[in-house]
């Protein structure tokens, strides 16, 4: 029995508990494979051919980097790249609001849990439905015109997602009061893992609430901002649904974003090929600037 | 051994579980459009299809896919299902909502989910220019049938290019209805036989009361991508001798039915566009709820009409055919669209599905009537089809008359030429900006012009 239990221990992992941890990893992989890694590649073929999906797999004519070639004089990606630059900002907005709600939520508001699950919930919400019921909101004659009109008495209030020049930051606006609750927690998390004592040790120096904001907090806060700041931009790059629900696009092209884009060059022109290569253009777009994050990180994240 | 044979086993149902999850059989009722899109491509040889042997008594089951929830319940199937009775007829039912049109594509293209293909208002010319319908020229032929006689004017909607692929279904037929009792009240005469937009423009202005939350409009018109074009298109096609798009700012028709539009959007006769468009709404809520004097409608506000639960009313309606854009104009214009009953080029049981859409035009047209549609086989009495359509509204038989008339002069908006899809997008786009005030009518004319015409050019050049 004793030999038995010390030969066990000699290889980390025995054979037969190899064997096992394969086969457990089996499902999932074979998942992935599947549905993830093998539509990227076809993806990716996809993007250097023509082909009106409409006349099945025959359809498919190779055509080189013609695609590529068109996406770069075509206004609608134009359109759609420049939109999606400027949807960025709401990255940095969640942020910066997510560090002062943070900070008031962490010390300063009675019912901290209530008002935090207050906040939390549109996070949870569907973006589409979300986007349904500010789509009443900000309507020409809604409830916040009319607010802006008799309340306030501006008389010509922007007319909002109905507006080329506002569209995009109406959109900015949506998705920031929806993700404000789960980027506060995240910081609420990690303030809470900041030692008191550095506060204590700060205020007998004589530092301000807003030195100790700036010096201590929000260094020590830096790798949940990289965390934020990562997701934050990849999901920008990948919106669509606000646009969709909200103004298909309009007015005129002017929400257009990337992968609406892609959506109306595959599904409404039946042009799959120009529509893959806009989704390979996306792919390429948040691989550089992620890693371009992670290099950069050693400059500004205290770990 | 024993751990691992019963870890073996684990991952064994592990995989059977998902894969079990991914096989599945579509569902038949109230699926979703994802749903159907995943079912189709996983679970395809599971299905009914199986049941469909060389065996002639065999009972096959064709799948007439639909957005109409009425169809489930439709007497003609039944009734077909009787006189053939080795046909089983399954309806499947999607969303109605803005892109129902794309998920029955998907639907279509799966291949074996879909055996009969119903299109709304010109949307089958784009799915006809792409392959995706059958070609029925040879059933056509077997059965002796005449499309001319079947259809009238109506069967060019269920062609493309000279071919047929499809019977023409249900038609809309565009009407101006009115409210005869605020007409009374403001004691203005209802509209002449011969008005012009001026002459409505006129009228729109009189019937505008009131402010605020009770203001009630003068009239209210949809914001369908082709509505820009109900009097414009009346005179004018929307492509010139060249094949090339007519946009240009000597075309009066176009600029007069641009500007009307705008006109009576920033003098407050109507909803404005961009209102309307964040609301969804169409004719029928508008005016059966009494916010506006007269609507340019289509033939389905006379379903909702019928519809007293959900579209209550208690005034007397007036019905008269839209204001022509010119003294020019010929009479009697209406915007017509129809749609079509085809096949999709994958389907799995063709001949039984053309042997239902046969039978459907032909037995369906009551039906079809009393649900507020127009249908478009010809050889019905049409005074019992006129009695049919006014059932249950308080219109006159005269007034039903006016849908069927043969002096009817019918034109539609919607592009069926070369590059029909992406002309309609760039029509849809550029008008959208110049009704909300964005640009300004030249620059949208120009632009719609430069970038129809680049459209049509790389499609010519495709063809080649």
């Amino acid at each position: 029995m004793n030999h038995q239990v010390r030969m066990r221990k000699k290889n980390k992992f025995g054979r037969s508990e190899s064997r096992t941890a394969y086969l457990m990893l089996l499902p999932s992989f074979l998942g992935v494979v599947i549905f993830l890694i093998l539509p990227l590649l076809f993806v990716l073929y996809l993007s250097f051919t023509q082909w009106n999906f409409a006349k099945g797999f025959q359809g498919i004519e190779f055509n080189g980097i013609e695609n590529y070639v068109r996406m770069l004089t075509d206004d609608r990606v134009k359109t759609s790249l420049a939109n999606n630059l400027i949807y960025l900002l709401n990255v940095p907005i969640t942020i910066v609001l997510a560090i002062f709600l943070g900070a008031a939520l962490n010390k300063y508001v009675f019912f901290k849990k209530g008002v935090r699950v207050l906040y939390y919930l549109p996070f949870i919400s569907s973006m589409v439905a979300v986007s349904m019921v500010f789509r009443n909101l900000f309507s020409e004659y809604g409830p916040v015109n009319e607010f802006l009109m008799n309340v306030l008495h501006i008389s010509d209030p922007p007319k909002w997602f109905l507006s080329s020049a506002w569209v995009m930051p109406t959109i900015i606006l949506i998705q920031v009061w929806h993700d404000l609750g789960n980027s506060t927690m995240i910081l609420i998390a990690g303030m809470q893992g900041i030692s008191k004592d550095l506060y204590e040790a700060a205020e007998v120096d004589g530092a301000s609430g807003w030195q100790r904001l700036t010096k201590i907090t929000i260094p020590l806060l830096t790798p949940y901002i990289f965390f934020l700041a990562i997701i934050g931009i990849m999901n920008s790059f990948k919106v669509y649904d606000v646009i969709k629900v909200l103004t298909n696009g309009g007015p005129g092209q002017s929400s257009n974003v990337l992968v609406y884009a892609v959506y109306h060059y595959g599904f409404k022109m039946y042009d799959m090929g120009y529509a893959s290569a806009i989704s390979v253009l996306v792919f390429a777009i948040i691989l550089i600037v992620t890693a371009v994050q992670f290099a950069g990180q050693k400059k500004w994240v205290n770990y | 051994m024993k751990r691992r044979m019963i870890a073996a086993m684990m991952a064994a149902a592990l995989l059977a579980g998902c894969l079990a999850g991914c096989g599945n059989k579509p569902d038949t009722q109230k699926s979703s459009e994802a749903d159907q899109g995943q079912n189709s491509s996983a679970g395809g040889d599971s299905s009914e299809g199986a049941s469909a042997e060389k065996d002639s008594d065999e009972v096959v089951t064709i799948k007439y896919v639909t957005w109409e929830s009425k169809e489930e319940k439709n007497p003609i199937i039944d009734q077909f299902e009787k006189e053939h009775p080795n046909i089983k007829v399954e309806v499947t039912v999607v969303p109605d909502s803005n892109n129902t049109a794309e998920s029955l594509d998907i639907i279509a293209m799966g291949g074996g989910e879909m055996d009969v293909w119903p299109f709304q208002s010109g949307g089958q010319f784009s799915r006809m220019q792409q392959g995706l319908l059958l070609d029925v020229s040879e059933y056509l032929e077997k059965d002796g049938i005449n499309m001319d006689e079947w259809f009238g004017s109506y069967s060019e909607w269920g062609q493309y290019n000279g071919t047929y692929y499809g019977m023409p279904s249900t038609a809309s037929v565009g009407m101006m209805f009115y409210n005869k009792d605020m007409f009374d009240a403001a004691n203005v005469p209802y509209p002449e036989a011969d008005w012009t937009i001026e002459d409505y423009k006129a009228i729109a202005e009189k019937l505008t009361t009131g402010e605020g939350g009770s203001k009630v409009y003068g009239t209210f018109q949809n914001t369908f991508p082709e509505e820009w074009g109900i009097y414009g298109a009346q005179t004018s096609s929307l492509y010139d001798e060249d094949g090339m798009s007519n946009f240009r700012m000597d075309n009066e028709d176009f600029i007069n039915s641009l500007k009307l539009r705008k006109d009576m959007d920033d003098a407050g006769y109507e909803i404005s566009y961009a209102q309307n468009v964040a609301n969804f709404s169409y004719s029928s809520v508008e005016f059966l709820s009494g916010r506006c004097a007269m609507t340019p409608g289509y033939s389905w506000v006379i379903r909702d009409m019928k519809d007293k639960e959900n579209f209550p009313f208690d005034f007397n309606v007036g019905v008269c055919y839209f204001p022509r854009v010119s003294e020019e104009a010929p009479m009697n214009p209406s915007q017509v669209s129809v749609g079509m009953l085809g096949i999709p080029a994958s389907a799995e049981h063709p001949e039984e599905a053309w042997e239902f859409i046969k039978y459907y035009t032909q037995y369906g047209s009551a039906q079809t009537i009393s649900d507020g549609n127009i249908p478009t086989y010809q050889n019905e009495d049409t005074s019992v089809l006129v009695k049919e359509l006014i059932a249950d509204t308080s219109l006159t038989e005269e007034q039903g008359a006016l849908f069927f008339a043969d002096d009817i002069y019918t034109f539609t908006a919607v592009p069926t030429g070369v590059a029909a899809g992406e002309y309609a997008t760039i029509i849809n786009e550029e008008t959208g900006l110049y009704f909300s005030g964005e640009q300004s009518l030249e620059d949208t004319i120009d632009k719609i012009k430069t970038k129809a015409d680049a459209a049509i050019q790389a499609a010519m050049e495709e063809a080649e």
